[in-house]
């Protein structure tokens, strides 16, 4: 069973139905006891960084967190989830995150641009993690947003989107996961990265 | 590289799609689902639902079908018609949708963006603008199905709409919809080098180099309904012939 993280940050249903494309079993929950049951949590979440970090805290939720991370249990984070795994944010001002991946997360800024990146961008990949298996340059997914990711290493980046800059579009750092992009709304390659995630954790 | 973006928009009336009939490979083409599904497997980026349904009750029928979508597609889709409150933006997102559209509900209270924005986030507001020239040199903002001129000037509401949050502009070019002679290239190529967030062209879609055009001046995204209704142009081909125009297309 995996445990989707629910702290009110808009509709993780999306998570849940791709979960079962894949066979694993979603709970969308906030109770402490399902994630200590859970074989990996899945962190999702739109909006706000800071609003983020606060109904994290709302719902008493990180130190549960910070204490499956250091067991060992696989957590990822999606989209706004996975910037949250960071050390900090300067969206709309500067707030911390949940430190377990270095790094901040900052606007994008290149003239030209469009800001949000929104569409399918493809991805390059980084560096060797059983996450990438079957996925290649050709491979395009689904991305929305419009603050990056700048890891202090860029080995904690599995996969890149190029958009400006390198865009890191999966990191992974030990037994910590996140996805800038949305699996979930992905079509065919969102479903074979759902599998690798699964292998994993199998 | 990022892509551009083909969107198949469907109009939805009382739950069942309303154009298209030449499609003899799918059982139900009235089903959104269905229609939905199938556009998906053909590579459309995007899907657009569109509830045309006049009365306010049959509203519960349109979410059951936004739930549905969501459990059936696995590509992101927008949501347009009868959205007036932030309420309506939470019931549709909370069903599945990935976006939502707003038109004259936000003419006649612009801070619904904003509202909306800072609470769903500014990527799931789209600011749609149905315009139509003047004898100016401009383009009026036109509400109500494209029956009232409100005087507004586009260019200066798409600006607007864009400090208030939305994420995205739908541009519908009233002169050209319908037409099939292409999209309002100069009002595309204006919006999308005035603006920094993306610009979905809409309206006059009739031939494949009509969609390369409107790519090439800058619009991010070209979304049409009649010439996918009626099989005019399959998505397959229309994909593979504008990555031969050295458009940055996604491929299936």
């Amino acid at each position: 069973m995996i445990a989707i993280v629910d702290y009110d940050v808009g509709n993780l249903k999306n998570v849940y139905t791709a979960l079962g494309d894949v066979g694993l079993s979603g709970t969308i929950t906030r109770d402490k006891k399902v994630l200590d049951a859970a074989d990996a949590i899945i962190l999702p979440g739109v909006g706000a960084f800071s609003d983020a970090m606060d109904n994290l805290r709302k719902f008493d939720l990180i130190d549960a967190l910070n204490n499956h991370v250091k067991k060992g249990k696989i957590l990822m984070g999606i989209c706004l989830g996975m910037q949250l795994l960071f050390d900090k944010s300067y969206e709309d001002g500067e707030f911390s995150g949940l430190s377990y991946i270095p790094g901040e997360i900052v606007k994008f800024d290149a003239p030209g641009i469009k800001i949000p990146h929104m569409g399918w961008n493809n991805l390059v990949i980084n560096r060797d993690s059983p996450l990438v298996k079957n996925i290649g340059t050709e491979d395009y997914v689904y991305f929305v947003h419009s603050y990056y990711a700048k890891p202090d290493n860029f080995d904690d980046v599995v996969a890149y989107a190029e958009y400006s800059v390198k865009v890191p579009a999966i990191v992974q750092k030990d037994n910590v996961i996140g996805m800038q992009f949305h699996p979930e709304k992905s079509s065919t390659v969102g479903f074979q990265l759902l599998t690798n995630f699964k292998e994993m954790i199998s | 590289m990022l892509t551009k973006r083909i969107i198949p928009c469907l109009d939805v009336d009382h739950g069942r799609v309303v154009k298209g009939k030449k499609f003899q490979d799918i059982q139900d083409v009235a089903d959104p689902v269905e229609l939905g599904r199938y556009y998906s497997d053909q590579g459309a980026d995007e899907l657009v639902f569109y509830d045309i349904t006049a009365s306010y009750e049959d509203r519960d029928i349109f979410i059951h079908i936004v739930e549905k979508v969501a459990e059936a597609i696995r590509i992101p889709f927008t949501i347009g018609g009868g959205i007036s409150k932030v309420e309506d933006f939470r019931k549709v997102l909370m069903a599945g949708a990935d976006k939502v559209s707003v038109n004259s509900s936000a003419v006649k209270n612009p801070q619904l963006i904003r509202e909306a924005a800072l609470r769903f986030g500014a990527q799931c507001v789209v600011l749609s603008i149905d315009a139509k020239r003047n004898n100016r040199g401009s383009w009026d903002v036109y509400v109500k199905g494209g029956r009232e001129n409100t005087g507004i000037d586009a260019i200066e509401w798409a600006k607007q709409g864009q400090d208030l949050g939305a994420g995205e502009i739908c541009i519908n070019s009233i002169d050209t919809d319908g037409v099939k002679k292409g999209y309002d290239l100069e009002l595309n190529q204006k919006l999308s080098s005035l603006l920094t967030i993306p610009i979905i062209a809409s309206g006059g879609a009739g031939k494949m180099e009509d969609f390369a055009e409107v790519l090439k001046v800058g619009a991010d995204a070209a979304l049409a309904a009649s010439v996918f209704h009626y099989k005019e142009i399959p998505i397959v081909d229309l994909k593979n012939f504008l990555h031969d125009q050295q458009i940055p297309v996604r491929r299936v």
